[in-house]
C-alpha cells in the first residue's frame, strides 16, 4: 500500500502541492483528478520518487522512500511500475528489448528473460511484434510495450501517468481494459492519474481530486466498468467516429 | 601516376600513415576521454540525474577555454605539458598532446549536445524503473543517442584531420606539412594538389562512412 503523509512541494515559487496526505489500499484502483496544473502527476511522481517531496513523507510497500538511500530507492522501484502518457520506450531498441531491459536492471538471470518477455507480450497480444522497432507501432500498441515492460519484473503497484491521454477514444477504452484486466489477474494496485473524468469513472474505486496542489474532494466510486454504451467516454467516441463505436 | 607522385612516393606514404595516426590517436582520446566528459557535462547540469552545479560550471568553463584558443597558440602553449607527458616537444608522437587536448573538448561538447536532444522522458522511465546512473547512461543514453553520438564523432574526426595539418610546427608531419614543405615552399603547386585531394578523398571516405552507419543504427 501507498502512504503520503503531508507532502508538499514547492518549484521556485510555485506551490505545486500543499500538504497533501493520501493513503491507498493493496489491490486498489485509485485515480487521480483535477484540472492541468492542480498537482496530479506530481502527486503520483511521488509514489516512486520521480519527484521528491519539500517536506513530508512517502511510505510504499513499507519502505519509507523520501529517507531511502539511493540504492534502497532503485531496489523499491523495481516492484512499482510505471507507465507515460507518451510510452517513453527506448526507440533504439527493439520491443523485446525494450521489455528485456526491465529484467537486466531487476537483476533477473538472462536465461529466463526470453520465457518472461513472451510471457507479457502474450499478455498484452503483440508477440508477433517482438523484433519491431517502436517508430512502427501505433499509439495503442506503444502503450501495451510499456505496459509489458512494466508488467514484466511482477510489481506491486502500477502508476499510470495520463495513460490514454495521447490515445484516441477506441484505443483508450482498450488500455483501460487492458489495466482492469491486470488488476484482475495478478491483484495489482494501480494509481491513475488523469484528467479525463470518464477514465477514472470507468475503472477506479476510489479516487482523489485535487485543486490547485490541495485534496479537494476524496471518492469511493463503484467501477462500472469498461464497456460501451452508457458511458460519457462512449458518447464521446461516438461524436467523435460518427456513431461507428464499437468498442 | 604523375612522376612527381612516382618520385615523392615514400615520402607521400609516410605522411599519410603520420596523419593516420595522429588522427588515430585523437579519435582514441576523444572516445575514452571525450565522451565521459560529455556525459559528465550532461549528466551534471540542472535538472538532470546527477545536478551539480559547481561541477558542470567548471568542466564548462575549461571545454570553453581549449576551444577558444587558436589551434596553433594551444600547440604552442602545450609545449611544456608535451614535454612532461612525452619527454620531447618534437616528432609525431609529442604532435598528439595538444591534438588530444582539443579532441576531448571537441568531442564532450558534441556528446553533451547529443544526449541533450534524448527525450527526457526515457530518463525518468529508466528511473522508474530503478536503474542506477551508470545503467541510465549505458542502456538507455548512449542507446536512443548513438547515431547523433556517431555523426558527432564524424564531425569530430573531420575537425581533427584538418588540426593535424598544422603539426608540422612541431615536426609532426603529416599530410599538411608534407604540402607545405614539398608542394607549397619548393613550388611544386601540383604536389600540393593532389596532397589535398587525398585530403578531400579522406574527409569524403569518413563522412560517407559516418552517415551510413549512423542511418543504419538510427531506428527513430
Amino acid at each position: 500500500m501507498i502512504t503520503v503523509a503531508h507532502v508538499s512541494k514547492q518549484f521556485a515559487s510555485f506551490a505545486a502541492l500543499r500538504d497533501v496526505s493520501l493513503y491507498i489500499e493493496k489491490g486498489a484502483i485509485h485515480g487521480i483528478v483535477g484540472a492541468s496544473g492542480a498537482g496530479k502527476s506530481t502527486l503520483l511522481r511521488m509514489m516512486n520518487l520521480l519527484e521528491r517531496p519539500t517536506s513530508g513523507d512517502v511510505h510504499v510497500n513499507g519502505v519509507c522512500l523520501s529517507a531511502a538511500s539511493p540504492k534502497a530507492l532503485r531496489e523499491a522501484r523495481k516492484s512499482i511500475g510505471m507507465i507515460f502518457q507518451h510510452f517513453h520506450l527506448v526507440s533504439n531498441k527493439t520491443v523485446y528489448d525494450n521489455i528485456a531491459v526491465a529484467l537486466q536492471l531487476a537483476r533477473i538471470p538472462k536465461k529466463e528473460h526470453a520465457a518472461r518477455v513472451q510471457e507479457v507480450l502474450q499478455y498484452v497480444g503483440l508477440e508477433a511484434y517482438k523484433e519491431q522497432y517502436p517508430a512502427t507501432l501505433s499509439g495503442g500498441q506503444k502503450q501495451r510495450v510499456a505496459i509489458a515492460r512494466a508488467l514484466v519484473t511482477k510489481p506491486s503497484i502500477l502508476l499510470c501517468d495520463e495513460p490514454t491521454s495521447a490515445l484516441d477514444p477506441n484505443t483508450t477504452l482498450d488500455i483501460l481494459r487492458v489495466l482492469q484486466q491486470i488488476h484482475a489477474d495478478f491483484g495489482v494496485t494501480l494509481v491513475i492519474v488523469s484528467h479525463e473524468l470518464s477514465v477514472i469513472q470507468q475503472i477506479c474505486t476510489s479516487a482523489t481530486v485535487l485543486q490547485a496542489g490541495e485534496i479537494y474532494d476524496t471518492l469511493t466510486l463503484v467501477p462500472t466498468g469498461v464497456r460501451s454504451g452508457e458511458q460519457t467516454a462512449e458518447s464521446f467516441v461516438r461524436a467523435l467516429t460518427g456513431g461507428d463505436a464499437h468498442a | 601516376m604523375p612522376d612527381v607522385l612516382v618520385q615523392y612516393e615514400a615520402e607521400i606514404l609516410r605522411a599519410i600513415l603520420e596523419t593516420l595516426y595522429m588522427v588515430g590517436a585523437s579519435i582514441a582520446a576523444a572516445v575514452i576521454v571525450g565522451l565521459p566528459i560529455g556525459t559528465l557535462l550532461f549528466m551534471t547540469q540542472k535538472h538532470k540525474p546527477l545536478e551539480q552545479p559547481i561541477v558542470y560550471h567548471a568542466l564548462n568553463f575549461v571545454v570553453n577555454v581549449v576551444r577558444s584558443f587558436p589551434f596553433l597558440l594551444l600547440v604552442v602553449f602545450c609545449i611544456p605539458l608535451t614535454r612532461l607527458i612525452v619527454g620531447t616537444a618534437i616528432g609525431t608522437t609529442a604532435a598528439i598532446v595538444p591534438l588530444a587536448i582539443i579532441a576531448i573538448a571537441h568531442y564532450a561538447r558534441l556528446v553533451e549536445q547529443s544526449l541533450l536532444d534524448v527525450p527526457p522522458g526515457i530518463i525518468e522511465a529508466a528511473q522508474a524503473m530503478g536503474a542506477s546512473t551508470y545503467e541510465l547512461t549505458t542502456k538507455f543514453l548512449f542507446v536512443e543517442a548513438r547515431s547523433t553520438l556517431i555523426l558527432s564523432l564524424t564531425t569530430s574526426i573531420v575537425s581533427f584531420i584538418s588540426y593535424s595539418t598544422i603539426m608540422g610546427v612541431v615536426g609532426g608531419g603529416g599530410i599538411g606539412d608534407f604540402a607545405i614543405r614539398y608542394g607549397y615552399q619548393q613550388f611544386k603547386t601540383d604536389l600540393m594538389l593532389y596532397m589535398i585531394i587525398i585530403m578531400i578523398v579522406l574527409v569524403q571516405a569518413i563522412q560517407l562512412l559516418g552517415t551510413f552507419i549512423a542511418r543504419s543504427l538510427d531506428k527513430r
